[in-house]
């Protein structure tokens, strides 16, 4: 099932001597199902609000996001949440984290204890089953935050900066096991990142917004091959090519303001 | 290490003790710890007035104040949830609340005593007041502090309106539930033996038996009561706060 916007605009009101800002402008994207689809633009120009958009969080200005042919917005369950800063319960052990949305479901208790537990096999959390977020490192907790979103299979997930506040090296080792993960199970993901290294290593497609308000630039194919290869030439190429069209965008913001 | 932390106090109470000895503290103003002790024991065997035991004067006020802060947690804990959960309703009870707050639980004891009577229902109301305050307070900025993308994972995760009140915002507020648990029990500790003090009495209770030991100018066992009230209170709360670690494992030492 795929993922469409059309015409999608947002402009947040006016409020308390705050004038009132257009963050998006007319974005049109269709999504293919199974696609990794990252999303890059200069900061602040939009790309979680498009998210949350899309989460049917926030509501449109105009336009409309279509999930199969639906409206997204009160249909839980259908699409998958995955934030920076994890947003994990911090009251709820690793397996009753991952378990939260059978929980809501009405999943009996044994059933959803079993099916975590698969999940913790699958993502390494075995021997944290029953450790606490404040006792899990970043990159266990964004793991059973993955964990949390892919048990409801969602039709899309969206990440928003998942692994910008992880070490270097542990980012490294996400980003391998979330391309695994992705391959086994053909996800729709929605991928925002600030890191252009990052968004040529995973996404089939690059998608560039403008400054703000945000506009859809360029779709970028991301043609090499998989498993991927951070270092050749190929690689180097599309990222030299999508990093001088951020260089542009951000030409043109440093000019207006 | 535990012991370090019992030097102080105890140096405190042996040069007491030694000015006492050495009459440099007259005892009918301040008596000795050992004569404190004796009256405590006193008021444990013999009671005050006579007959009256400690444990039922104590067991009295701990009753009064199981009430009071029962009923202030039954109705505080629900409203401040409420309250966090909706602008709305904070909007409309919030001005209430700040506009009773600052009236002291004790000045309420004449109408208190006009509307149930003296006995264990205005004491308990005085009690209410006392703890209701910081129960509703407490959880309600504990609801606010719950961080908005929680909430939004839960929906996204199928959660209705039902659900994150009850599996996110309750959960998430509870440490700060808990810190008004304990202010509020703790006021309310301090409020009753005021109350006894003041009006709501009836022949049981420590603050009634404080001030019959005034009245007969035992020095020695005022100090008594009022080291079983800090006790007390003390107790009270090292219990609150076990609960709360029991009830919130995830509370890093806490
Ligand atoms: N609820 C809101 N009310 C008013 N303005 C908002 C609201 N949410 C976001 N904005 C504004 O919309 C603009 C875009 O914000 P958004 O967070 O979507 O950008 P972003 O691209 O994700 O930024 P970053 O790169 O920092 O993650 C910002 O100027 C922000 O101030
Ligand atoms: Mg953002």
């Amino acid at each position: 099932m795929s993922l469409e916007l059309t015409g999608i605009a947002k402009t947040f009101a006016a409020r308390d001597k705050q004038p009132a800002v257009e963050v998006l402008r007319d974005i049109s994207l269709s999504i293919e199902p199974g696609r990794f689809i990252a999303v890059v633009g200069p900061s602040g120009c939009g790309k979680t609000t498009l998210l949350r958009i899309i989460a049917g969080l926030e509501p449109v200005s105009r336009g409309r996001v279509l999930l199969g042919g639906d409206e997204v917005q009160g249909s839980p369950g259908r699409v998958g949440l995955v934030f920076q800063d994890y947003a994990l319960f911090p009251w709820r052990t690793t397996v009753d984290n991952i378990a939260t949305g059978l929980q809501m479901k009405g999943t009996g208790r044994l059933q959803r204890r079993q099916e975590a537990q698969r999940y913790v096999a699958a993502f390494g959390l075995e021997g944290f089953e029953q450790s606490y977020p404040h006792q899990l490192s970043g990159g266990m907790q964004q793991r059973v935050a993955i964990a949390r979103a892919m048990i409801m299979e969602p039709e899309v997930i969206l990440m928003d900066e998942p692994f910008g506040s992880l070490d270097s090296q542990t980012r490294n080792a996400l980003q391998e096991f979330l391309l695994r993960v992705w391959q086994q199970r053909q996800d729709t993901i929605v991928f925002v990142t600030h890191n252009v290294d990052e968004a040529v290593f995973l996404a089939d497609e690059i998608i560039i917004l403008s400054a703000r308000p945000a506009r859809v630039v360029q779709r970028v194919n991301v043609e090499a091959s998989r498993p991927r290869d951070r270092t050749s030439a190929q690689c180097n190429a599309i990222r030299r090519r999508v990093l001088g069209m951020l260089q542009e965008q951000r030409g043109d913001t440093a000019m207006t303001t | 290490m535990r012991w370090g932390r019992c030097i102080a106090p105890l140096a405190l109470l042996a040069t007491w003790q030694a000015l006492s000895w050495l009459g440099a503290i007259p005892a009918h103003k301040l008596p000795s710890p050992l004569m404190i002790m004796a009256g405590l024991v006193e008021l444990i065997q013999r009671g005050l007035p006579p007959g009256y035991r400690l444990d039922y004067h104590l067991l009295y006020s701990l009753y009064r104040v199981a009430w009071g802060f029962l009923l202030a947690a039954a109705v505080g804990v629900p409203l401040g949830l409420l309250m966090g959960w909706s602008r709305r309703i904070r909007g409309v009870v919030g001005p209430l609340v700040e506009m009773v707050r600052p009236v002291p639980p004790l000045a309420w004891i004449p109408l208190a005593i006009l509307w149930f009577g003296i006995g264990v229902k205005s004491a308990a109301f005085i009690i209410f007041l006392g703890a209701f305050f910081p129960i509703v307070l407490n959880t309600t900025s504990g609801v606010l502090a719950v961080s908005p993308a929680l909430q939004e994972v839960a929906r996204t995760l199928g959660a209705g309106e039902g659900d994150v009140v009850r599996r996110v915002l309750l959960p998430g507020a509870l440490p700060s539930i808990f810190v008004g648990l304990r202010i509020g029990l703790g006021i309310g500790w301090m409020t009753l033996v005021a109350a006894e003090f003041t009006g709501v009495k009836s022949g049981y209770g420590l603050g009634y038996m404080i001030m019959v030991a005034r009245d007969i100018q035992r020095a020695d066992q005022v100090l008594a009561g009022m080291v079983v009230i800090g006790l007390t209170g003390l107790v009270i709360d090292q219990l609150l706060r076990y609960l709360g670690r029991r009830l919130m494992p995830w509370q890093g030492g806490g």
